[in-house]
């Protein structure tokens, strides 16, 4: 039987693969140089018609 | 079969067989020897001293796919140790020797000592021989691995030559690189060759083996 | 199972020191040295002789005489113990009977051990000894090996101070070991018993797996072996699924561009790009910056996604710059006229693209081109490949891997160490797995 510790390195490297795919999915890295600033509301552009 | 009496003690002697004219009765430990339908009476063994043998008279088993059984035992010392010599019987006529030793079996069957190797020659003569000289006996590569003179503790049961306590004979040992085992015993001018190889206990498929109080024994199916 | 269960033991009386002794292979029993008082005698016939009479207080045992354990579905007894030595350290080794097997060894050495079994026949051997199919490579040369210390029942006529030559052959999980004198050779199969087995058979012993640091036994197993070859796979397919996915983006669309003109230490310029529709439910952007004008100064350049539904922002930064001058060393120049950006996890929506630059010089360095005026060009891309979160996931995916890795180079490595035949570099292959 497989011993447990290639188990726990099979599920870990699912994890990591797992976060990878997520993460490119949102398209998320934590490398990234910019991403959603906290809540300002300026009003820019077209409000309406 | 023949039932005789024991020329000593009185005690009913049963030879399973004519070719086995010797046994030493279980009772006084007269070695009666049969001379057709007599018992003579050529002396006394020693009693045997006690050891651990998972092997009595009466074990039977299998030996190059024919059946043997123990019938008798000549136990040997020397210098550094002692030893068993059991003889067994064959189911198709024959006999052989299982040598007992240190741990080890080994099966042998008796040979004719003429014209094998100029070694066994020189040994007959009684002539010193060197640890690890090469013999080719019967085809196989032996070296010489032990000499030693023996000396009969005793004996049990039948067997092929009387075996008094106290005979001694020389005894010299070869074993080839593949577990082929020959000994050659000497008494006076008087050759006999044996010639087998190594076994283990499960090889031999035992069946009635003694007993051991405190040790359980194997089952060979 | 106690002794003296029956008749199978034969009781003496040491003549030395008149303990009361069970011999447990009488009839096989050469040598008998007293656990009491350490008095050696002949038990080669039945009347016991004292060879040689000592007053030695007896080494407490791990495992006490007369003890029995099951090993590889036999039971045995050990009925003999006896301490030797060979260039330099010790290794004890027990004398085990069973009547129906004959005898076996039991040998310890640094806390490994070992169940040697005498062979009849001889294996072929040179540089390496092939026996039973296996291949065993010369581990420790000839070397004479001494009995330093005896008690208990031996089969042939032992003595402290007994001297061999041996020699040791090995393979991953066992020894073959030849011990020779003047008149004769023997060999014997040191079979390598894990820890975990000789402790569940006899519990006293000390025995333990390797660690970083200690030094195996020659025939000694990885323990990484096993797992070697599973978390290789493991590895490899982790990370070919890592540079598939990664490779497998599709490309980026341009979806704006702002060019402004910016004019050196004046106020900031704002220009709006837009409708921007993203259409995927989540993407990165990638935004490309440019100043091929700028010398001796710098241009902030801020960069904003603004959803026009909810009004969110999506802000990054790009700093372009570039200096030059001359010193000892000849001319130099620093910075970058030219960035690529990029923002993660932006949902789908439709979006403004705000951008605001300004430009500034340097004060000191003599050049000044306040007003003046420089291009600033930002392009934006819908989609970004972020080669960190590659870099990331491959490190976290190998990194286990390759701590095994190491771990069996340095297990191989500090066997290896004791090895006294010709050096070999570290030999992973060999310690690698039971072949």
């Amino acid at each position: 039987m497989m011993k447990p510790g290639t188990l726990i390195y099979a599920l870990w490297c699912l994890l990591v693969v797992g976060g990878f795919l997520t993460a490119q999915h949102y398209g998320y890295s934590p490398f990234a140089d910019g991403a959603r600033a906290p809540g300002s509301v300026h009003a820019y552009g077209p409000q309406h018609k | 079969m023949i039932a005789l009496n024991c020329p000593n003690c009185g005690a009913e002697i049963v030879f399973s067989t004519p070719a086995l004219p010797v046994k030493v009765c279980d009772h006084c430990r007269t070695i009666v020897v049969r001379r057709g339908q007599s018992a003579e009476n050529v002396g006394t063994v020693a009693e045997l001293p006690f050891d651990v043998s998972p092997l009595k008279i009466g074990t039977r088993g299998e030996w190059a796919g024919e059946g043997f059984e123990i019938v008798g035992r000549v136990r040997w010392s020397w210098e550094d140790g002692a030893w068993n010599e059991w003889f067994l019987t064959l189911q198709g006529g024959g006999t052989r020797w299982l040598g007992e030793a240190m741990g080890q079996l080994m099966v042998t069957e008796e040979r004719s000592p003429d014209d094998v190797d100029p070694i066994l020659e020189l040994l007959a003569q009684g002539k010193d021989i060197v640890i690890g000289q090469e013999a080719l006996i019967y085809g196989v590569r032996y070296r010489l691995v032990d000499q030693r003179t023996a000396r009969c503790v005793s004996s049990e049961g039948e067997l092929p030559f009387t075996a008094p306590t106290g005979w001694t004979v020389f005894s010299a040992d070869f074993r080839s690189g593949q577990g082929d085992f020959a000994s050659l015993q000497r008494d006076g001018r008087e050759c006999r060759l044996y010639v087998g190889r190594c076994v283990d206990l499960a090889e031999l498929k035992p069946d009635n083996l003694r007993i051991l109080p405190g040790w359980e024994a194997p089952t060979y199916g | 199972m106690v002794d003296g269960a029956g008749s199978s033991i034969h009781g003496i009386t040491c003549p030395a020191c008149g303990a009361a002794l069970a011999m447990r292979a009488p009839g096989y029993t050469v040598t008998l040295v007293c656990e009491y008082c350490g008095s050696f005698l002949d038990t080669a016939n039945p009347d016991v002789r004292l060879i040689a009479r000592l007053e030695e207080e007896q080494q407490k045992l791990e495992i006490p005489l007369g003890t029995r354990g099951i090993l590889r579905g036999v039971e045995w007894q050990a009925i003999g113990y006896m301490r030797r030595f060979s260039n330099g350290p010790t290794w004890e080794e027990y004398l085990l009977f069973n009547p129906y097997h004959g005898y076996r060894w039991l040998v310890g050495a640094d806390g490994s051990w070992s169940f040697g079994t005498m062979l009849t026949a001889n294996p072929d051997a040179g540089g390496t000894a092939r026996w039973q199919g296996r291949t065993y490579r010369l581990f420790y040369g000839r070397a004479k090996t001494q009995v330093d210390y005896v008690v208990g029942e031996f089969y042939w006529r032992v003595h402290v101070g007994e001297t061999v030559i041996t020699m040791d052959y090995v393979r991953p999980g066992a020894m073959l070991s030849m011990e020779e004198n003047a008149a004769e050779r023997s060999w014997t199969l040191n079979e390598y018993l894990p820890p975990g087995e000789i402790k569940a058979v006899f519990p006293g012993v000390t025995a333990r797996g390797w660690r970083l640091g200690d030094t195996p036994a020659p025939h000694e197993p990885s323990p990484f072996a096993r797992q070697f070859g599973p978390w290789r796979n493991i590895a490899l397919s982790a990370a070919a699924v890592l540079l598939v996915s990664h490779c497998t983006v599709g490309p980026l669309g341009l979806v704006g561009r702002a060019d402004l003109s910016v004019v050196i230490d004046k106020p900031t310029v704002t220009r709006s790009v837009g409708p921007i529709q993203l259409t995927s439910p989540w993407q990165g952007m990638t935004v490309d910056t440019s100043t091929p004008a700028i010398d001796q100064g710098w241009t902030d350049i801020d960069i904003a996604f603004v959803d026009r539904r909810t009004q969110e922002r999506y802000e990054v930064y790009s700093l372009n710059e570039h200096y030059y001058g001359y010193d000892s060393d000849g001319s130099w120049s620093e910075g970058n006229r030219e960035q690529t950006v990029k923002v993660g996890g932006v949902p789908a929506g439709t979006y403004d693209l705000i951008v605001e630059a300004s430009a500034h010089t340097w004060s000191n360095t003599g050049y000044n081109r306040s007003g003046t005026p420089v291009g600033v060009t930002v392009s934006v891309y819908r989609g970004a490949v972020f080669y960190g979160n590659l870099m990331l996931a491959l490190v976290l995916v190998l990194l286990p891997f390759l701590v095994l890795w190491w771990l069996q180079y340095m297990f191989d490595k500090a066997r290896l160490a004791e090895m006294d035949h010709a050096p070999a570099p570290a030999d992973w292959s060999r310690g690698r797995g039971t072949e």
